[in-house]
């Protein structure tokens, strides 16, 4: 039996990252279902579980921090990958400290993405 | 004309330059306010003449004015940042200047100060900036990477081979762009004295070597040799290994910029305890007078490089900025036509002379303020037969408790194989003791819950100025005595 198509949750509000990854990740394989903040987010998740959440930082409502930490303290264990413009130290700190499993700067080249995601779906 | 009319003459000229000029004593009055520096303290002459250093200052103590004066009477001229109280209430820093005027025994001090206030808002103000717009730029840059790479990898249908062609031209303008964004969060960062340095320990040898891997590619493309010098032995300090990276990086692509035939050659030395490197080309060089320029920030200097690439002129700006924060020095040697020769020398250093290093600046701070200062040490030492996996997740985990427990912005934090030295400056020795128990508490909760505690021992010491050591001497001694 064909293994099932992991499913991905991004979540970021620029709508033009989005379409975009979207692509790659569908070209990748992935079956990927979107969200504009980490509240609608949040919602999606209850409905069905993802494999793995992408997830941008600074976004209206609910930001990516928050919403991580909201799954984390449900007891969670769903993968965050977050993606951030600010690279700064104490900026990292923050999403890790939240609750992430790994993050990627911006400018990211997607195979950077891509590799990322897949080494944390083998875990 | 007689000694009278000149010191008439002296003082009406003083009177009316713009820059603040105070007159004290040793007992910090004051005894002479220019006109300048009456309009700054928003008072008349006869307000400030019955008053001291102390009323027209928010945080000078006693203690603080002894240090200076100490320093006045040793040194006869000092600068340092300080911070003014007008009588109207204002605060604002300054930059200030002290020379000492001595005649017998009688000693005063002629201060001059220049409000620096402006000057810090609009430091600020540019800090800012660079960083929204640094920040801002990266969101759409990712965007047009992503679609033209999609576009290129043919994801959204066939491409022609020319079509493929001007989308990589557009993903290296990409690239260069993004390069030049991190440069000048750089170069900003280091102009606001906030760049810090994570540090580790290195083997020189096999950094140069990976560096230069890293090269040869583009050596074999435009056919130049790259040849490397290393000592056969490593060559070990303790060094932000990223930003020296980014050094290399940088005086490598240089020279193979403005190299047209022959080879970039990689020397190691180690002199005078200081590792020396030395990046040389046998390129176009560098004019004698252009030698000192280098390093400024924007400067081009008018040399086309041998590909046509274009620089931001902010490289070696940055090279130097790393290098002098870790004590190190860097410069260039040339001669026109016969190649350019960049080196830089670092201190080889241990984690604990750069942690020594650092607590001894800190506390010399702390004697010239009279405030405390602590410091604490914490060792892991494995017991017979720990494997040394055991000791690295032991040290990873005391560090990060460390972190948790002190936690505040000036905590100085560094970790070596098998020691984190803590440096907690206004902290006395009480506070320092209940961090240190915090610590040994979570540390041997944690072993045991992993199932470390049969395979480390922890041991720590609290060293506290001026209490359990009252001069820098005592303090260092006994700090470091047990290790």
């Amino acid at each position: 039996m064909p293994e099932p198509r992991r499913y991905i949750l991004l979540v970021d509000d620029d709508s033009l990252i989005v379409e975009l990854l979207t692509t790659r990740l569908t070209a990748q394989g992935y079956e990927v279902s979107t969200a504009a903040n980490g509240e609608i987010a949040y919602q999606k998740v209850q409905s069905r579980k993802p494999d793995l959440i992408v997830c941008d930082v600074v976004m209206p409502k609910v930001d990516g921090p928050t919403f991580c930490r909201r799954m984390r303290a449900e007891g969670s264990t769903v993968p965050f990958l977050f993606v951030t413009a600010k690279g700064q130290p104490h900026d990292i700190v923050e999403v890790l400290a939240a609750g992430a499993d790994d993050y990627l700067v911006k400018p990211f080249e997607s195979s950077e993405l891509i590799a990322r995601i897949g080494a944390i779906l083998r875990r | 004309m007689d000694a009278a009319m000149n010191a008439k003459l002296a003082a009406f000229a003083v009177d009316r330059i713009d820059e603040p000029v105070l007159w004290m004593d040793s007992a910090a009055r004051l005894l002479y306010a220019n006109a300048a520096a009456r309009r700054s303290l928003a008072s008349s002459a006869d307000e400030l003449l019955s008053r001291t250093l102390f009323d027209i200052s928010p945080d000078l103590t006693p203690d603080m004015w002894r240090g200076l004066w100490k320093q006045i009477s040793a040194q006869g001229h000092f600068e340092c940042e300080f911070s003014l109280r007008a009588l109207d209430g204002r605060i604002f820093a300054v930059d200030m200047s002290v020379h000492l005027f001595q005649s017998g025994a009688d000693e005063r001090a002629c201060v001059f100060f220049r409000d620096i206030e402006e000057h810090k808002r609009l430091q600020q103000l540019k800090e800012e900036f660079v960083s929204t717009v640094s920040h801002e730029l990266r969101t759409p840059m990712t965007i047009i990477r992503e679609g033209v790479s999609q576009v290129i990898e043919g994801l959204r249908g066939d491409v022609t081979p020319d079509q493929h062609r001007a989308l990589s031209i557009a993903l290296t303008g990409i690239d260069r762009l993004g390069r030049i964004i991190n440069e000048l969060l750089d170069v900003s960062k280091i102009d606001a004295g906030k760049m810090t340095l994570r540090r580790e320990r290195i083997d020189f040898t096999s950094l140069v070597r990976e560096v230069c891997g890293t090269f040869a590619l583009r050596a074999r493309e435009r056919h130049l040799e790259i040849r490397t010098h290393l000592p056969e032995k490593p060559v070990e300090s303790f060094v932000d290994r990223d930003r020296i990276i980014q050094v290399l990086t940088n005086l490598l692509g240089n020279a193979f910029k403005f190299t047209e035939t022959g080879y970039v050659q990689v020397s190691l030395a180690v002199v005078n305890g200081d590792v020396q490197c030395t990046v040389e080309d046998t390129g176009m060089g560098i004019p004698r007078e252009d030698l000192a320029k280098v390093f400024n920030k924007f400067e081009q200097l008018g040399r086309v490089s041998v590909t046509g690439e274009k620089g931001t002129g902010l490289g070696l700006s940055i090279c130097q900025g790393i290098i002098e924060l870790h004590h190190g020095r860097i410069w260039a040697e040339s001669a026109q036509g016969k190649g350019a020769r960049f080196l830089f020398t670092l201190p080889q250093e241990t984690a604990r002379d750069v942690f020594r290093r650092d607590l001894t600046d800190r506390l010399t701070e702390a004697a010239a303020d009279g405030a405390s200062l602590s410091a604490v040490w914490f060792k892991i030492q494995p017991i017979d037969g720990a494997p040394p996996a055991a000791v690295e997740s032991a040290i990873e985990l005391l560090e990060n408790l460390v972190h948790k427990h002190s936690g505040r912005k000036t905590d100085m934090i560094t970790r070596d194989t098998q020691t984190i030295f803590l440096g907690m400056p206004a902290t006395v020795s009480k506070e320092a003791a209940r961090v240190a128990e915090k610590v040994r508490g979570s540390f041997a909760d944690c072993v045991t819950r992993e199932g470390l505690d049969h395979q480390v021992r922890l041991s720590s010491r609290v060293t506290s100025f001026p209490e359990g050591a009252p001069s820098q001497e005592d303090f260092l001694r006994q700090h470091f005595a047990e290790l």
